[in-house]
Order: C-alpha cells, then sequence, then structure tokens
C-alpha cells in the first residue's frame, strides 16, 4: 500500500515539476511573501514574522491551494487516464492520498523556500524560536487542510476552473467563519467558532499548539481525502 | 451480476460516509474536553498561571470583554494591543465560551461617547509618521462587562502585570458579594468618618468598608477580610492584642499605618510616641527604625514670612515629607505609582521579617538623598537643610510582609484580658499565606494626604493587594521582550530587503531552467 502510495505521490511530483506550473506558483508566491516580508521589516523593527505568517500567507493560500490541487485528479478524468488507473491494481485510496502528498510537497518546497525569512530575522536579531516554529507547523496543518478541499474539489468534476472555484469557495466559507460571528446568537456562535480554520490556525501560529486544534486540523485533512475517496469510487457504481 | 456488487459497494459509500462523519465529529467532541496545551514560545508567554486557569473555569455566566483600541497604534503599543488579545485568547480557551471579546476602535466606529463613558479616556501618544514625530490621540482601554457591572482597565502602558489586571478585573466583576475592609477604632487611630472620608468613599465602590471595635471577649466580626489599623495614638489593651492575632490567625490580612513618632506642624514639634504598638507588631516581623526620614526629594508647604512690615506666603521644600518616586517594579502595590507623599515618616527594619523567616519585601524607598532626624526634633519649615544632611540612600518606607505566622499567645488569651475564659473558643496557632502590608505613616490616607491622587492609589492598591484571593498574587510580571533588529546601513537594509524578495525566486526559476534544459538534452540524447 505505501509501496502504491509513494509510486502515486513520486510520480505526481514529477509531473508538477516538469511542466512549467509549479514553477509559476512557487514564484509568485515568494514574490508576494517576499515583498511583505521586506516591506514591513524595518518599518516595524522587530524580529518577528507574525503578521506575514497568520495574515499574507492564509490570504495567498485561499488562492494558491486550489491552483496548486485543481488539476489533481480533475485532469485525469478529462483525458480518461483515470480509467486506465482502475484496471491496476491500486485501489482508491491510495490514488487519492498520493496524489495529496505531492501537492503537500509543493507546499512544503513552497514554505521551505521562506525560511530565507526566519534567517534573516536570526542574523539581524533574536526571533523567538518557539513563535517562528509553531508559525511554519500552523501554515502546514492550514495549507494541508486546504489541499485536502482541494483533492477533494477536484476529484468532483473533469473541469479545473469548476473545481478551482469549488474548491475556493469551500475554503473561503472556513476561512470567514470566524469573522462573522457577531451575527449570531453565543451558543451558535462558538460552535461555528470551533469550526473556523482562523481560530484553530491563530492558535498554533503564535506558538501555542493545542491538540484540541491539531484534532480539528487532522479531522479536516482525513475528512475531506476521505470524501475525495468516496466521491473516486462513485465513478465505479455506474 | 456485476451491477448489484457495484450497487452494493455504493450503498456501501452511502452508509460509510455519515458514520465516518459521525465518528469525526465524536472524536473532536471528545477533544474539546480532554486537552493539552504547549507553549512553544521562550517565556511561555503566553501560559496563564494556575489561578487565572481556574478563575476562567469557574466563570459560569458570559463575560464580554470590550477592548477599546485604536486600530493604529504605534509602536510599541501596537504589540500590547496584539499580547493582550493573546492574553484574552488564553481565557477563552479555558472559559468554555463564557469569555468573548470584541475589539472597538472608538474613533473609527464613532463610539469615543461609549468608551469615556465607561471610564476610558482618550490618550496622547508619539507617533512617528512620514519621519516626523506626531501627538497623536489613540484609546488603549479594556471594560470587563458581567450582568449588570462593568470593570475597566482605563489604559493598557505596559504588558508587565497584564495577566493579573486581567483576572483581578474578572474576579472583580464576577464577585457575587464585597468583601470587607475594617477599620480599627478604639485606640485614637484616625477616624474613618471624619478624616478619612476621600479613602472611604473611594474603597465603598469596590468594597464594604466599616470601623471594627472589639468587645472585650468577642473576635473580630469574621467577615471582616482586611483589617486596617491606621494611626494609633493610644496603646492596644490585651484582649484587642489576642482578638487581632486571633484574626491575623485564621487568614485576615493586616495593614499596619503608625507613626512611631508623633509630629505636629503647627506646635513645630515631634516626640517619639509612647505605646505599645512596635512591641505587639514585632511578633509578625514588623519594626520601625527610630527618628524621621527627611528627603531631599519632598513635598512642599506654604510658610508666612514677615521681612520688615511685610508678611508675605512663601513656598518651600520641606524634606520631613519625603515624595517617594522610586518603587519596586516587582510588587504590584507600587505599579505605575509616581510621587506618593509621607508626612513624617518613619523607615522599617527588615532585619527582623527575615530572622523570623518571612518574606519582606521592600514596596517603596526614599530617594538617593535622604537622611534620618532623631529625637529631640525641630521641625520648623524655617530650617535650613544642607547636602551633609542627606546622608542616606534608599530606606524602607512601606512593605509587604509574607508567610506563615505564628500565635503571639501561644498559651491561648492573656489572663489580664478580662475575657470569660469558658466562652473563647479555641485559640489558633498559625496562619499560612499571611499577608501584610506596614508603612511607618498614617498621614499618608488621611484627608489632607490622600488629596493627592498618587496617595489615595498607594492605599487602594494595598487593600486590592491584601484582599485579593491568594492564587491572583501568585500570577507573575511578564514583559513581552521587544525583539528589536539590529541597526544597519541603508544600503544593508536594501540588500536584505531585495535578496528577500527576489532571492527564493530566483532559486526557483534557476532550478526550472535546470530542469527545462537536461530534459531537453535527455531528448536529444
Amino acid at each position: 500500500m505505501f509501496a502504491n502510495i509513494w509510486t502515486f505521490t513520486l510520480k505526481e511530483l514529477k509531473s508538477f515539476f516538469n511542466s512549467p506550473v509549479a514553477y509559476v506558483i512557487l514564484t509568485l508566491f515568494l514574490l508576494i511573501g517576499g515583498w511583505f516580508f521586506s516591506a514591513g521589516l524595518f518599518l516595524i523593527g522587530q524580529a518577528d514574522m507574525r503578521d506575514l505568517a497568520t495574515v499574507v500567507f492564509p490570504l495567498a493560500f485561499l488562492f494558491f491551494i486550489p491552483a496548486i490541487t485543481m488539476r489533481l485528479i480533475a485532469e485525469e478524468k478529462k483525458s480518461g487516464t483515470l480509467e486506465l488507473l482502475v484496471t491496476l491494481p491500486v485501489r482508491d485510496v491510495e490514488i487519492v492520498v498520493g496524489k495529496y502528498l505531492a501537492a503537500l510537497g509543493l507546499l512544503a518546497s513552497a514554505l521551505l523556500l521562506t525560511f530565507s525569512y526566519p534567517l534573516t530575522l536570526s542574523i539581524l536579531g533574536d526571533p523567538d524560536g518557539g513563535a517562528v516554529v509553531g508559525a511554519y507547523l500552523g501554515l502546514i496543518l492550514l495549507g494541508g487542510s486546504y489541499l485536502a478541499i482541494g483533492t477533494f474539489t477536484s476529484g468532483l468534476t473533469h473541469n479545473q476552473i469548476v473545481a478551482f472555484i469549488t474548491g475556493f469557495v469551500i475554503i473561503f466559507a472556513l476561512f470567514m467563519l470566524d469573522k462573522v460571528l457577531v451575527f449570531f446568537p453565543g451558543p451558535v456562535a462558538s460552535v461555528l467558532e470551533y469550526l473556523s480554520v482562523s481560530y484553530h490556525f491563530e492558535n498554533v501560529a503564535r506558538g501555542v499548539v493545542d491538540t484540541r486544534d491539531l484534532i480539528y486540523f487532522l479531522s479536516l485533512i482525513a475528512g475531506f481525502l476521505f470524501l475525495a475517496v468516496r466521491s473516486l469510487e462513485a465513478r465505479r457504481w455506474k | 451480476m456485476a451491477v448489484s456488487k457495484n450497487l452494493r459497494k455504493g450503498l456501501g459509500t452511502l452508509t460509510s460516509v455519515p458514520l465516518v462523519i459521525a465518528s469525526v465529529i465524536a472524536l473532536n467532541l471528545i477533544g474539546v474536553f480532554v486537552f493539552a496545551r504547549f507553549d512553544l514560545t521562550d517565556a511561555k508567554l503566553y501560559s496563564l498561571s494556575e489561578a487565572s486557569r481556574r478563575l476562567a473555569e469557574s466563570l459560569d455566566d458570559p463575560i464580554v470583554v470590550k477592548l477599546y483600541f485604536s486600530d493604529d497604534l504605534p509602536a510599541p503599543y501596537n504589540a500590547n494591543a496584539r499580547y493582550l488579545k493573546d492574553q484574552l485568547a488564553e481565557y477563552r480557551v479555558y472559559s468554555g465560551g463564557n469569555l468573548r471579546y470584541e475589539f472597538i476602535d472608538p474613533m473609527k466606529t464613532d463610539r469615543e461617547r461609549e468608551a469615556q463613558a465607561l471610564g476610558i479616556p482618550p490618550m496622547q501618544v508619539n507617533a512617528y509618521e512620514k519621519d516626523k514625530i506626531e501627538l497623536k490621540k489613540v484609546y488603549m482601554g479594556v471594560a470587563f462587562l458581567y450582568e449588570d457591572k462593568r470593570e475597566v482597565i482605563p489604559v493598557v502602558q505596559s504588558t508587565r502585570n497584564l495577566e493579573y489586571e486581567i483576572s483581578s478585573a474578572i474576579q472583580k466583576v464576577t464577585a457575587k458579594t464585597l468583601p470587607t475592609i475594617g477599620f480599627l477604632t478604639g485606640h485614637g487611630e484616625t477616624d474613618l468618618a471624619s478624616q478619612m472620608q476621600m479613602v472611604s468613599q473611594a474603597l465603598s465602590q469596590l468594597y464594604d468598608v466599616e470601623p471594627v471595635t472589639i468587645p472585650a471577649g468577642e473576635a473580630i466580626d469574621p467577615k471582616v477580610a482586611t483589617l486596617i489599623i491606621c494611626g494609633p495614638t493610644d496603646s492596644v489593651g490585651a484582649w484587642d492584642r489576642y482578638a487581632i492575632d486571633q484574626f491575623i490567625m485564621r487568614g485576615g490580612k493586616l495593614a499596619a499605618f503608625y507613626d512611631p513618632v508623633a509630629a505636629d506642624l503647627q506646635q513645630q514639634t515631634a516626640v517619639d510616641r509612647q505605646t505599645n504598638w512596635p512591641e505587639f507588631l514585632a511578633h509578625y516581623g514588623i519594626r520601625f527604625q527610630p527618628g524621621l526620614v527627611i528627603d531631599a526629594r519632598c513635598g512642599q508647604i506654604a510658610i508666612m514670612q514677615q521681612q520688615g512690615f511685610i508678611r508675605y506666603q512663601n513656598v518651600v521644600d520641606f524634606p520631613y515629607l519625603p515624595q517617594v518616586v522610586h518603587f519596586n517594579p516587582d510588587n504590584l502595590i507600587g505599579k505605575d505609582l509616581e510621587g506618593v507623599t509621607f508626612p513624617f515618616v518613619s523607615a522599617l527594619d527588615s532585619t527582623l521579617a527575615d530572622s523570623m523567616g518571612f518574606s519582606f519585601v521592600p514596596i517603596c524607598w526614599s530617594s538617593d538623598h535622604s537622611g534620618v532626624r532623631r529625637s529631640p526634633y525641630y521641625v520648623s519649615p524655617m530650617q535650613k537643610f544642607d547636602k551633609p544632611d542627606f546622608d542616606r540612600a534608599g530606606m524602607i518606607l512601606a512593605a509587604a510582609i509574607t508567610g506563615s505566622f505564628a500565635t503571639a499567645f501561644p498559651q491561648g488569651p492573656p489572663p489580664d484580658a478580662g475575657a470569660d475564659p469558658t466562652k473563647i473558643p479555641a485559640p489558633l496557632r498559625a496562619a499560612t499565606d499571611g499577608r501584610m502590608v506596614v508603612v511607618g505613616d498614617a498621614d499618608f490616607c488621611n484627608d489632607q494626604g490622600s488629596r493627592s491622587a498618587s496617595n489615595l492609589a498607594f492605599l487602594l492598591n494595598i487593600v486590592d493587594w491584601l484582599t485579593k484571593e491568594g492564587g491572583l498574587i501568585s500570577i507573575r510580571s511578564r514583559e513581552v521582550t521587544s525583539r528589536p533588529l539590529a541597526e544597519v546601513s541603508e544600503g544593508t537594509r536594501s540588500l536584505v530587503k531585495y535578496a528577500n524578495v527576489f532571492g527564493p525566486p530566483l532559486l526557483v526559476v534557476l532550478v526550472g531552467v535546470w530542469r527545462w534544459q537536461s530534459r531537453r538534452r535527455a531528448k536529444r540524447g
């Protein structure tokens, strides 16, 4: 099983990096990150990247992550190669997890390339190591959840644009949940707050790791990957 | 029958989806109640103390925290706002949803009047804008609303004791009954009704304030949480001593403001006071130093002077009114205070408390140019002081003594107390978590002294600190450390900026070009 997953991951990563798409996405992402990092750096004069990690990156994720995942399954559906995969002795869960891990790899390499920011901070000042670790952990969990959502929506359709838009809408809804709490009465607001990604993300990103936030993110990832597998299986019912 | 097999699979899928969703929800619900938190930050910035956590957990009705903060606060105040938000997020985690907070910019949302009605004043701060320093009007206050009560932190200046301030505000606003503060009477103390109206008025907002008399054979009213002995001029009788001792032993908190020297400015005289108070208070580690403190940093008084036939008023420095600016930043009583005046004060001696194993924490000190005058005293405003008069520095004028106090009456009530021994409850022998505040002066809080806002605030802080639930006192003060970047030249700045904006993307492009080239070569080969 793991061998099969790994095969899919490698294959998918290879196709990412053989097409110009990955390079365009990475370059854009890093230009935006770098610009926001540098613009505020000396203005604020603090060895701290929290605004970048909690404001700029989550906003960027809203757009970049559906862009990464939109073609994952939709493309194979469109070109018909998915039917080919079905004839192979692999299970749907291996396809989904393999492709998801490849997307996660792309996200990780994007974040890896932003390590120049904390490096800059530690040369010029003395950043709080725990806060930096928390920020990256939070970003991986947040991005990982978005990727799972994107993987799911990519499996729903053979149209990449539809996959992008549905993915964006779900992510945006989860992102906005805790910003509209004032319109809801207390108990409902508490539930909505728990469901919102931003609430959990901000907790982790400031350097406090709570098992509740971990459970939330892992549930989100596992839940949407599970739905992706099920939706992929649906085509066999016909 | 391939179709039915697929159909079965489909049905299996349909039933498994709700099942999985339900178990995910269940897992999250369990997680809400069984959880662990790890604070990764260097200074464990966000870990609430045990006391605050318990306080948050004990909330059973919603408390709303309104943060009246301007959006565009300049540094370092913007960091305060963020830390405040983080701290409240921690309270919210443990409150089980009963604590809710919202940020309000009073100026942008036109709610300045609402903020000011709550007691949150606008502040002027320096802001650097377009390379100019400008004065800016901002709000940085917090209001805690609970049922129909409210509690306010008017200005959040620093994050040093923020957790303590938040917790005391929550405790105060959610308290069901007001604690009772008793002022001892019967030994020539400063009279609460006629001489301490300001203090009594200010305290009544947060406490029940009552005079305390000790009838022979009776204990101090059990509802009195803190007893204030303010300026007794007569000795204390045997039964009263025993009652006060038992009050301390049952966990009552004590503030002792005592003038070891009786001074009278009108008569321009001062004599050492002859009472048994110092002897009694020594049981709890309290010892006064003989003499009056004089300080080059002092208050002024107006005197009438006569020159020839002309009488005129003149304002002169009067070193017998030390004005204290040196407060212990690690003790909450003197926090944020500036300029408390202690008329005719005597210094305190820490050695006795130390030798008895109590913790003796100075609250404030005299200035670096202070001195002591011993009997016989001459307290005329006309006298001249020279530099050699101020040969001492940093004498302790007020202190907090904490520890496990033992009773001064191990044999039970003294036989000369005149009480019916059959009616006396069994004596208590020791107090854990004992807390006392001592000041070598009682005039600072009478109506004349508390005309100064700092003096009044000092007294309120003392009462707050003594009366607080024990746990809150243990909340450590901590500062969000500023983490400034090194000063670098304009050239280095540009280099750093460009390297970060273009460096990583360039790396990506290079890898892309390299892969493209090698793939092309592989195709050719």
